[in-house]
């Protein structure tokens, strides 16, 4: 899929477990770990915006375009 | 717009349609044990009977000539009467080829509600799991679908059959002729039921694409 979450990239950056994050944005394991994976079609932007609330990052730093 | 809640539909119907599963099944059962005893002369089909020869009933029916039946003449001229046909019972031996025809079709006829009831029965279950869009309903709307087309189609070809079967037979035991065939296509038919549940499936299939990609909605 062209477009890339990195959320492992930003999970390791502020030395945050899944586990940790699951509980601060309030999603279960297994949405965070398919969003991690790769597998999610779509991102909602209340979702996108307690990500980068608990990452304290930017969206352009979760998500990343790649070209085919 | 408040959301009405009716939570006594669902359960409801659910159990009328297991109701009806059980009833047709026991019904089908019922019916073949009786067909079987008819063909090996144990019992009587259909009350007619010379000896040992069972026999079973085939519906006959012819057109009459357009008359009109004027009522006016004798009392007010609010009503006419048109006669269009009529109707009644030919019955042959339950083992000769119209008789084995006729049993065939009604047991076949029979078999395909209950599955189509086993079917709907299956579908509510999952919906009592929480599963509301699976492939399972899918794939069962299809076949029901299918079934009820197909009761139709088998229908109006062993109608054609036994009506090419039993016309000579007719002929000899009448002078006017008892052969018309109608092709019915009234919409209160099966196959228009089974056209209308093909279409359901396809709506289904579409919500369970829908369902998938809510679930991989983060």
């Amino acid at each position: 899929m062209p477009i890339i979450v990195n959320l492992d990239v930003m999970m390791a950056r502020r030395k945050m477990s899944l586990t940790e994050l699951a509980e601060k944005v309030d999603l279960t394991m297994a949405n965070l770990s398919i969003l991690k994976t790769g597998k999610a079609k779509a991102v909602r932007f209340s979702t996108l915006e307690a990500l980068c609330r608990a990452l304290d990052c930017q969206p352009g730093d979760l998500l990343e375009w790649q070209g085919d | 717009m408040e959301k009405q809640k009716t939570p006594w539909v669902f359960p409801t119907v659910k159990i009328l349609v297991s109701i009806a599963y059980y009833f047709m099944l026991v019904v089908f059962v019922l019916l073949l044990v009786k067909k079987i005893l008819g063909l090996i002369g144990m019992t009587n089909n259909e009350g007619a009977s010379e000896g040992n020869v069972a026999y079973v009933s085939v519906s006959v029916e012819r057109s009459l000539p357009r008359t009109r039946l004027d009522v006016s003449a004798q009392q007010s001229a609010d009503y006419k009467l048109h006669r269009f046909s009529e109707s009644g019972t030919l019955y042959v031996p339950a083992r000769s080829a119209v008789g084995l025809l006729d049993t065939t079709f009604r047991v076949l006829g029979l078999f395909s509600v209950v599955v189509v009831l086993l079917l709907l029965k299956k579908i509510f279950k999952n919906l009592s799991g929480g599963a509301a869009f699976h492939p399972d309903t899918v794939r069962r709307l299809n076949w029901m679908g299918v079934l009820l087309i197909a009761q139709n189609v088998v229908g109006f070809a062993v109608a054609a059959a036994m009506n090419h079967l039993t016309r000579s037979s007719i002929n000899s035991l009448l002078p006017a002729n008892l052969h018309e065939f109608h092709l019915n296509l009234d919409f209160d038919s099966t196959w228009f039921l089974g056209l209308l549940i093909l279409a359901i499936a396809q709506v289904y299939r579409r919500g369970i694409e829908l369902q998938a990609e809510n679930e991989l909605t983060i």
